[in-house]
């Protein structure tokens, strides 16, 4: 008795099962990848850079009153300079990019502000030598002591970022698995379109085909997609590691929204795998259940 | 013994790595947050080694995530924080003048029937009205120091301090406190007036009640003009940019609170009661002046509470001093300084006085510290500045017990 109905049951079964497999795993590698490359760019960034706009103007400020005489600074610089840091620290926090924490050290940073700005402003009407010096100092120690704070948010904010841009162990793994997964659902396709080739002296399959082509082709472009993912994060972390000046933050920003510009389309495709999963599995079952259909129904000589 | 099918190998296998799974997502699960709660304080230093080591206590104890955040400038960020919105879930502040206003303002929350209030003596924990005029507890207090101390090297007789206090030069002074530069100098000005004049005056004084301009309150500024030398410009020049926290020489003198035993303990320092070095003090002054850290809750969430609940614990080890009379007698600590300020701040109530300018409304407080900055500096425009605080002393605040009365 021929056992090629058992033959073709079994096959289908093992390849609609390492489709499954293949699909899920591919859909966890790859999310796992691309869920953080839209909040590395859309978020991380620009609170990071929103910090470090917030440290220039402090400084930029402080310079303005150094420079300035017993009035004070006359060119209203100082003020400019506190409202672009009080803007930019409003953008830090409404970024969030450490959470509660970022926010509470923003909130404080905000208070610290308007208290070195007030004994900057005291010392601009002070006319005694001895207390405009004095007033000036307590100014310096406080913007020294929100710059402090804002160093130690930044160092969180870039943690945060080198987590989204890194590539650990778990994902090394998943990656592994789709491209063994994968080699096998090709060899194990390949094999059942020669195995239905040899037993129906047909010619070519072409549903087993297309799903041959559709998990090879698939995983390489995700594969691609991603080492692409990884590279412009890597990129886009260099650009954040150092802190900017004032002149150097657009053309960072510009950098990353360069490395990053794809990082949308990229993430939006990982719903796009469990389609394509399902359609893999499907012409393998649009493959192979003709043939088996055949065998079910035919009656022995 | 038959070998198992290759299905059951498989399934067996499946059910090892959910269950595998099951262990991972179970530990990470139990290891994780159940909540947080933000704490808004003005520890630094030491202190705020010790708070967040017990913070670290509670956090493993609770599984809550404590978000600190410690600033001298805690007035203002907490009323920024109030204005928009944003307040820590607790704040520790430095006095009971601003939260008795912030209760009265209906910004505080309740504390009664979280913890044990009479493991506190009512000066430290008194009952202030909230919004709706009924009194009820506001605050716990999770520090409490001591003041109106004179630190020496401890090898100096009773009139070798007297002595040695009666030459400006002398005196270690330092008024640079960040947001608070200044308060060195206005607990001078508290603590000679209550040596002085006595805790009645300082009492009517500290709640508004007595002009700024009364000739008992402009002698105590004279006097401590006098005592550090006010106008001396090299000195005051130095004086006013240096921290409250610096060293000082072992030859000299130092007005400050107990929180100074760290920096005199390596000198075997010691400390007495001002009266003895401040001209003209009333004789057996003993009223001594006292800060505390009071903790307050401003969002009553679950988090919040235990959190309070934790502080409030005889057992929970908080930064010196504690005033919970269930936690250790301060007779049985080993350090002969800290036994000392301990016995004085536990078993002194009817003695106790807080520090006046905690008492204040923050506008009148934070003008008291520039005007005792600007008075080193020209101490002959001090009819001025009196006037000028005079105007901020406006009637209708909310007042507290300043002074204990048992």
């Amino acid at each position: 008795m021929s056992t090629t109905g058992r033959d073709l049951a079994r096959r289908l079964w093992l390849l609609l099962a390492l489709g499954a497999a293949t699909t899920l795993v591919l859909f966890g590698a790859y999310r796992g990848v691309h869920d953080d490359t839209v909040p590395l760019a859309s978020s991380s960034t620009p609170g990071i850079l929103a910090v470090d706009s917030a440290k220039n103007a402090l400084r930029q400020a402080h310079a303005a009153v150094d420079g300035s005489g017993p009035g004070g600074d006359a060119t209203g610089d100082f003020h400019t300079q506190i409202s672009v840091a009080h803007q930019s620290i409003a953008v830090a926090a409404s970024e969030n990019v450490t959470g509660l924490a970022d926010r509470h050290t923003l909130q404080t940073v905000t208070g610290l502000i308007t208290v070195y700005s007030a004994w900057v402003e005291r010392a601009g009407q002070e006319t005694d030598a001895s207390l405009r010096g004095a007033y000036l100092y307590y100014a310096e120690q406080g913007q020294s002591d929100i710059v402090d704070r804002l160093d130690d948010l930044r160092n969180d904010q870039l943690e945060v970022a080198r987590e989204q841009a890194s590539f650990p162990w778990p994902l090394r793994l998943g990656w592994g698995a789709v491209l063994v997964l994968c080699l096998v659902m090709c060899a194990a396709l390949v094999e059942a379109q020669w195995f239905a080739r040899h037993r129906f002296r047909s010619a070519v399959h072409p549903p087993l085909l297309a799903a041959t082509v559709l998990c090879a082709s698939g995983v390489a472009i995700l594969g691609w997609f991603t080492v692409r993912a990884h590279t412009a994060m890597g990129d886009s972390l260099a650009e954040l590691r150092a802190t900017r000046s004032a002149d150097e933050i657009p053309e960072t920003g510009a950098d990353v929204e360069r490395y990053m510009a794809d990082a949308g389309f990229w993430a939006s495709l990982s719903e796009w795998v469990l389609v394509g999963g399902v359609l893999l599995m499907a012409l393998t079952l649009v493959g192979l259940w003709p043939r088996i259909s055949e065998y079910r129904f035919r009656v022995p000589r | 013994m038959r070998r198992p099918r290759p299905r059951t190998l498989g399934i067996v296998c499946v059910c090892l790595v959910l269950l595998a799974a099951g262990v991972v997502a179970g530990v990470s699960w139990a290891r994780g947050w159940t909540g947080s709660v933000t704490v808004l304080a003005n520890w630094s230093g030491g202190e705020k080694e010790q708070f967040e080591r017990a913070m670290k206590r509670f956090e493993e104890e609770y599984r809550i995530d404590v978000v600190y955040q410690g600033s001298s400038a805690l007035s203002q960020v907490l009323a920024a924080d109030l204005a928009a919105g944003t307040q820590p879930d607790v704040a520790v502040l430095p006095g009971p003048g601003e939260l008795t206003a912030y209760a009265a303002d209906g910004r505080l929350e309740p504390l009664d029937g979280l913890f044990e209030a009479g493991a506190y003596d009512r000066v430290w924990m008194p009952k202030v009205a909230g919004e709706d005029g009924r009194k009820r507890t506001y605050w716990l207090p999770v520090k409490t120091g001591l003041k109106s101390m004179v630190w020496h090297a401890g090898n100096l007789s009773k009139d070798q301090i007297t002595r040695t206090a009666g030459e400006p030069d002398r005196w270690c002074l330092a008024m640079e406190s960040g947001a608070t530069s200044g308060w060195p100098g206005t607990d001078w000005v508290e603590d000679i007036l209550l040596q002085q004049a006595g805790p009645q005056v300082y009492e009517k004084w500290a709640t508004g009640d007595l002009d700024w301009t009364d000739a008992r309150v402009r002698k105590a500024w004279k006097t401590w003009g006098d005592m550090v030398g006010a106008g001396d410009r090299t000195r005051v020049d130095r004086v006013l940019k240096d921290n409250f926290g610096q060293d000082c020489p072992r030859e000299s003198l130092e007005h400050l609170g107990s929180f100074r035993d760290t920096q005199w303990k390596p000198v075997a320092g010691d400390f007495v009661h001002s009266s003895e070095v401040v001209p003209d003090a009333r004789t057996a002054s003993d009223h001594w002046e006292v800060s505390g850290d009071l903790a307050a809750m401003l969002n009553a969430t679950d988090e919040a509470k235990k959190l309070i609940r934790f502080l409030a614990d005889p057992d929970t080890g908080l930064p010196d001093f504690t005033v919970n009379k269930k936690a250790t007698a301060p007779d049985r600590h080993e350090d002969p300084l800290k036994r000392k300020i301990g016995s004085i701040l536990r078993g002194s109530e009817q003695r106790l006085c807080w520090d006046a300018s905690d008492t204040m409304p923050p506008a009148l407080r934070d003008a008291f510290h520039r005007a005792v900055l600007h008075f080193l500096v020209k101490p002959g425009e001090l009819e001025e500045q009196l006037r000028g605080l005079e105007a901020l002393n406006g009637d209708g605040r909310p007042t507290l017990p300043v002074c204990g009365t048992g």
